[in-house]
């Protein structure tokens, strides 16, 4: 199914992907505080809609 | 891109866009604001306005806001963290690392049943959007009486989708021209509908204004509506993972879902929930006239109209490449013109019958909450919590029987029994076929037990069958070269 150029390309770009001393900064997670930013502001965000709007 | 046979050529383009090779850090095209623009671009479209009218049926306004941002919020934040995430870290699309939760065959079954069908719905929808449109202008401008679901109606729409296939069969289409002419202009249009909306109704009058079509029970109606916003944030699991690839950073590829998916999303969604509520309408095509006049009101038809017709290509596009890619030799050898006409075959049937799937929107959302929710807590549980987010980037690519994530014969039936069972768990709580809820439903929705149970499921089979078996290699730890270096400095001190 791959053409003998798909395959040729796709090893180049692997090479370069395996070699220890390339770093993509993309790699690197989320940094924690991320998700802390995240957790309690849609936290916040849903407390005070629900007791703003909620038809209890 | 478009090869001898006039087919997008999908796997010999070097330049690493468009294609399953997995990007290096120079061709990552996007930070923050690009991806930012991109994501604003693809939220405030049309269907906006389709889902802010779908939720005027069950709710007035303030509760409206609620359900429309608890439910977006929710469903966007799965969905970035799910597809985002993952095909940020590596740079490979969101389909080929989907081998690694499904298989290579099981992708290939996946896309083959879920895009066409996928594709026939929403094109259905924009087409027959785009027929009413269309129908509007010519009711406003030339006094004709023609009927929403009669034959001028279904004429356009099928106009549609012929324009749409004429513009396909002739190449690529740029998500960025998309961007460039049609999102500024629809944000424009959502901002004067905004200012028309408040300037000729007092808050006191918009929060008075009654739902359209709402149940006996307040609670349930704002469970049908928070619904509805949950799988408006889930539907954007098909196409988030291939744009979040080409950015830098994973920051880059998270943040703006906030800014686009989630906030624009709910701006033009409220504003859309406003106008039905003030006109009584839930359709936006019947919508603009009385708002801003004749002369205004047919230039923002006409404007909606190929609003439409943008989007109903550019998702054509990017749908049938996933086919293309997942049918393999097959699928390649269909000339394109051909190829491009079966995937608008069935909406072509489909608007023979405006008033069956555009009248019922809210049950089309219903469908693809049953289906995107379970997606999205299997790739989520797979990669985050069984994998740890580690993959072997090569393995992707080794063929079936030698790559570590062929389970058995390419299929992983963990995954499959999985997303089943979070289907049925929300079928059971919320039919979208009559869209009769359980008693339970009113607290729980349907999409949020529906996530939970398919998490449960797959990492329950996971550890108690397909690990112990030696199947999609979750056993052994990720190879080093594919970890970031920074961890594996960290790692050996």
């Amino acid at each position: 199914m791959e053409t003998a150029d798909f395959r040729r390309e796709l090893d180049r770009r692997l090479a370069v992907i395996e070699d220890p001393d390339h770093h993509d900064p993309a790699a690197d997670d989320l940094p924690r505080a991320d998700w802390l930013w995240l957790l309690i502001g849609s936290l916040v965000l849903i407390v005070a809609s629900l007791a703003w709007g909620y038809p209890w | 891109m478009v090869n001898a046979n006039n087919k997008p050529d999908v796997t010999s383009s070097t330049a690493g866009e468009f294609t399953e090779l997995p990007v290096l850090p120079h061709e990552r095209l996007w930070g923050f604001w690009q991806f930012t623009s991109v994501n604003v671009g693809l939220a405030i479209a049309t269907w906006a306005f389709l889902t802010g009218g779908a939720i005027a049926m069950f709710v007035g306004v303030k509760t409206a806001i609620v359900a429309t941002l608890i439910g977006n919020l929710i469903g966007v934040v799965l969905v970035a963290a799910a597809t985002c995430l993952p095909s940020a870290k590596y740079g490979v699309e969101q389909y080929t690392l989907l081998r690694t939760v499904f298989g290579l065959n099981g992708v290939r079954a996946l896309v083959a049943v879920m895009m066409p069908l996928a594709e026939a719905g929403w094109n259905a929808v924009l087409a027959i959007m785009f027929g009413r449109a269309v129908t509007n202008v010519s009711n406003a401008v030339f006094g004709t009486d023609f009927d929403p679901n009669g034959p001028m109606v279904i004429g356009m729409s099928l106009l549609a989708l012929l324009l749409g296939w004429l513009i396909l069969v002739r190449g690529p289409v740029s998500i960025e021209w998309v961007n460039k002419i049609v999102a500024p202009a629809l944000a424009v249009l959502t901002v004067v509908m905004l200012i028309v909306l408040l300037a000729g109704n007092s808050v006191a009058e918009l929060s008075a204004a009654k739902p359209l079509d709402a149940f006996a029970q307040d609670r349930l109606n704002f469970a049908a509506a928070l619904e509805l916003s949950f799988a408006t944030g889930f539907s954007w699991w098909t196409i988030m993972g291939n744009l979040a690839r080409l950015t830098r950073t994973q920051r880059a590829a998270f943040w703006p879902n906030m800014v686009g998916i989630f906030f624009a999303s709910v701006v033009a969604g409220m504003v859309g929930t406003m106008a039905a509520l003030v006109l009584g309408e839930v359709d936006p095509t019947v919508w603009m006239v009385p708002l801003g006049g004749v002369v205004l009101g047919v230039l923002a038809l006409l404007f909606i109209a190929f609003a439409n017709l943008t989007s109903m290509v550019s998702q054509t596009y990017s749908g049938g490449l996933a086919i293309i890619r997942a049918g393999g030799s097959a699928v390649r050898r269909i000339p394109w013109p051909v190829f491009v006409a079966l995937l608008y075959a069935p909406s072509a049937i489909v608007v023979f019958w405006p008033a069956a799937l555009y009248d019922n929107f809210f049950k089309f959302v219903a469908w693809i909450g049953l289906v995107m929710a379970p997606l999205t807590a299997v790739y989520l549980t797979d990669f985050f919590l069984l994998r740890r987010r580690r993959i072997v980037v090569r393995e992707l690519y080794q063929p079936e029987g030698t790559s570590r994530y062929s389970f058995w014969f390419g299929v992983n039936p963990a995954a499959f029994l999985a997303v089943g069972a979070g289907a049925l768990t929300y079928f059971l709580l919320l039919n979208p076929i009559t869209f009769e809820s359980a008693a339970i439903f009113t607290y729980t929705s349907a999409s949020l037990p529906a996530f939970v149970v398919t998490a449960v499921v797959h990492a329950v089979l996971t550890v108690v069958w397909v690990r112990p078996a030696g199947k999609g290699g979750y056993r052994e730890p990720a190879a080093a070269a594919t970890v970031p270096k920074q961890e594996v400095e960290e790692a050996i001190g």
